[in-house]
């Protein structure tokens, strides 16, 4: 017969409270309950399956490291979530130091193509189940570049405003509004191939 | 249409604008059909984003998962420890013990390779004695010329079973 305690019941923050005084079963709870939310928001990031593991495994093992912080201004898997995003960012940049110069790098700030696309009239998801729309957001999102598919993320998942969205990415705010009006020009247009294609 | 303006009509939408930069959006909105149409487009992409964030799951099992985890946290926290360990001062580890025994050993083993050596030693007695004063550890060593030997007797003053008693010898 098992000793451990059932935790599967307790809320959050009594979990929280438990690990907080080094209960590692507590937190354990913790993970199973939150570890498929941190790892789709390092994916949406990365769009890279072993990367956002391994970005997941080491936000639970620094939010371990930082628990005593916590001090519950926001809900815990939140607080996990800024985590993450935190690594996922520190991420980015040096995939980005490593990334030579190209057209499309310049391209970012300016919007490089999506300056001269038309504007999609006809609203390219209406009538999708949702199962379906979520595939295609998909597949649009796994097309963006880093810079624009990680503002999008930020404002339309994690509702951050345009203020936050520029600390945390460490630019101005001019440059994230620029970001993300050519992330969802480019979106819009993502979306209506899918519509086209699907029509064909 | 410029940069700039596209920005505002944004902000318009992401609710981003003041009151009066707002009555001015309403302004174009109303009269340009152009401006009606982007603002729809990027309505459009807000609205199916908006609650449908594509759904992923961590492809590992939560005990594969955990394991790691809780893996990673004990290799950091020892490592945690250890430099702290390696940052006692100098003093701190000659009085921390095993130190000062060795210390201890090798000053009393020296003291008898020079007794040994000693020439003059050879002109004393057959049996020569010499008392180690130590605060932790007390020895006395026997100098046997006749039998070409030295035998150095170490002992704890507060006792220590893996010393006490302890017979070293230098055999020439």
């Amino acid at each position: 017969m098992s000793t451990h305690p059932d935790f599967s019941t307790e809320p959050d923050q009594a979990l929280v409270k438990a690990a907080q005084k080094g209960g590692m079963e507590a937190f354990e709870e913790l993970v199973a309950r939150h570890r498929d939310k941190i790892y789709a928001r390092a994916f949406s990031m990365m769009r890279n399956e072993d990367e956002a593991i391994d970005l997941s495994q080491e936000a639970w093992v620094k939010g371990w490291q930082r628990l005593v912080q916590f001090q519950g201004e926001s809900s815990f898997v939140t607080w996990m979530t800024r985590i993450v995003i935190n690594l996922c960012l520190d991420q980015l940049r040096k995939h980005k130091r490593h990334r030579a110069e190209s057209i499309e790098a310049m391209d970012e700030e300016s919007g490089g193509v999506e300056r001269q696309m038309p504007v999609i009239i006809v609203n390219p998801t209406e009538g999708l189940e949702r199962q379906e729309l979520r595939q295609r957001i998909d597949r649009a999102l796994g097309q963006l570049s880093y810079e624009h598919r990680t503002v999008l993320v930020l404002h339309e998942f994690e509702d951050l405003e345009y203020k936050e969205i520029a600390k945390r990415m460490e630019c101005s705010i001019g440059t994230v509004m620029s970001r993300l009006f050519y992330a969802r020009r480019k979106m819009a247009a993502l979306l209506a191939g899918l519509k086209r294609e699907e029509l064909r | 249409m410029n940069d700039k303006l596209e920005l505002k009509l944004q902000s318009y939408l992401d609710n981003e604008l003041s009151a009066s930069d707002r009555r001015e959006v309403d302004g174009w909105l109303a009269k340009d059909r152009e401006w009606k149409s982007l603002f729809a487009e990027l309505q459009n992409t807000r609205q199916a984003l908006h609650g449908n964030e594509p759904e992923v799951r961590l492809p590992e099992t939560r005990e594969f998962f955990w394991s790691k985890i809780q893996r990673e946290i004990a290799r950091l926290e020892n490592t945690a420890v250890r430099p702290a360990e390696q940052k006692l001062p100098w003093w701190r580890l000659v009085s921390a013990g095993r130190l000062a025994r060795v210390a201890a050993l090798a000053a009393v083993a020296l003291l008898g390779v020079f007794l040994f050596r000693h020439e003059e030693v050879e002109t004393f007695s057959q049996v020569h004695e010499v008392d180690t004063p130590s605060a932790e550890m007390g020895s006395i060593t026997f100098r046997s010329e006749a039998e070409k030997m030295t035998v150095v007797y170490l002992y704890d003053r507060e006792p220590a079973p893996e010393l006490t008693g302890k017979i070293e010898s230098a055999d020439q």
